[in-house]
């Protein structure tokens, strides 16, 4: 039979979004250069939204803290739970997964890739008020956002971090002694 | 032989080449773009429906998967693994241009399971291969200038660690 199959046909855009969306964030981010219109297809907020969808649910994240260098100055090595249980020295050994990290830093938590991390500007120990200012750090980039706004607080407060797919924002819902509050952080950052 | 088979109702559907194939209406329904040319038509369906954009080595390929799978799915406690198996043969059977024509075919008839593991397919073979080689792959020409394509690089240098050779 002779077949007449046109070559190599260019698949349709839509399908081309479909296949990206299978790739994992960090050949994806290679996958830029292929052409301007991958560029923009890959950077579009819909796009990463449904890159997003399709990336493994309830990955748990180990955050370890270990000193390094100079005085006063600590890393913060990140690791997946099973290949911590998995290989506990090599994981922790891993220089891709540490980052600097000041001793006053915390990480408030995580979400959809991104990790909240608390830094301690002032601390008042007379009256246990502290000014504090957030940043979200993307592990797999590199990406560190710009610093929030001073916050003054009280050193019972206690924070979390997610995000609200209703209003399409990252928050950091703030619990006091006596009632909760939240307040938008970012907006999307992707 | 079995009595069920015999009853039921089958669909024939025609390629670009004339090729004639006899389909189970319950094969059918999984190709959107086949039931949805049923379920507009009035009357019952009995001539051949003309597939003008599939060919007939895709179309023997859609239809060899579907079968399979229904044939899995009435095992339920082999389904996963004879499933996972059969698809692993299914992608590896195949050249880079054959699964393209497929995926294209596959998209025009919307047959969603197998467009989805088509997808899938074709991601893990680029995704540690160089931007040279998706380039040849999609038949796509390179739209940067070299001082673009250099900064572009170096904005996303940590990317480019751990690329095979192609």
């Amino acid at each position: 039979m002779a077949a007449q199959h046109p070559k190599a046909a260019l698949l349709l855009c839509e399908v081309v979004m479909e296949i990206l969306s299978w790739v994992p964030a960090k050949p994806l981010t290679r996958l830029k250069l292929v052409c301007k219109s991958w560029n923009s297809i890959i950077s579009h907020p819909h796009f990463v939204k449904l890159h997003l969808h399709r990336s493994p649910k309830n990955a748990i994240l180990l955050f370890t803290r270990t000193h390094f260098g100079e005085e006063g100055k600590q890393s913060i090595v990140l690791s997946s739970v099973e290949s911590f249980i998995q290989n506990p020295s090599s994981t922790l050994d891993v220089q891709e997964n540490r980052r600097p990290f000041h001793v006053e830093d915390w990480v408030s938590g995580s979400c959809n890739g991104l990790v909240c991390v608390a830094h301690i500007v002032l601390c008042r120990p007379n009256n246990g008020i502290s000014d504090i200012w957030f940043r979200l750090w993307n592990p797999l980039t590199g990406f560190v956002s710009e610093n929030s706004p001073c916050l003054r607080v009280n050193a019972h407060n206690s924070f979390g971090f997610g995000y609200d797919e209703s209003s399409d924002s990252y928050k950091l819902p703030w619990q006091f002694l006596e009632d909760d509050q939240q307040f938008p952080c970012f907006s999307v950052l992707s | 032989m079995s009595g069920i088979s015999d009853t039921e109702r089958m669909i024939t559907l025609k390629t670009v080449e004339g090729t004639l194939f006899d389909v189970k209406s319950s094969i059918a329904k999984d190709i959107k773009t086949v039931q949805a040319f049923i379920d507009d038509s009035d009357d019952d369906v009995t001539s051949p429906i003309p597939l003008p954009n599939v060919f007939t080595r895709e179309l023997s390929r859609i239809l060899d998967y579907l079968n399979n799978h229904h044939r899995f799915r009435s095992d339920i406690e082999k389904a996963d693994e004879e499933m996972a198996r059969y698809d692993a043969e299914f992608a590896k059977s195949m050249s880079h241009e054959e699964l393209k024509a497929l995926i294209l075919a596959a998209n025009y008839l919307n047959v969603k399971d197998l467009l989805e593991f088509l997808n899938q397919t074709v991601a893990d073979v680029i995704q540690n291969k160089s931007v040279e080689f998706v380039r040849n792959f999609f038949g796509i020409e390179n739209d940067y200038t070299p001082e673009e394509e250099e900064k572009l690089r170096n904005e996303n240098e940590w990317a480019f660690n751990g690329v095979e050779q192609d």
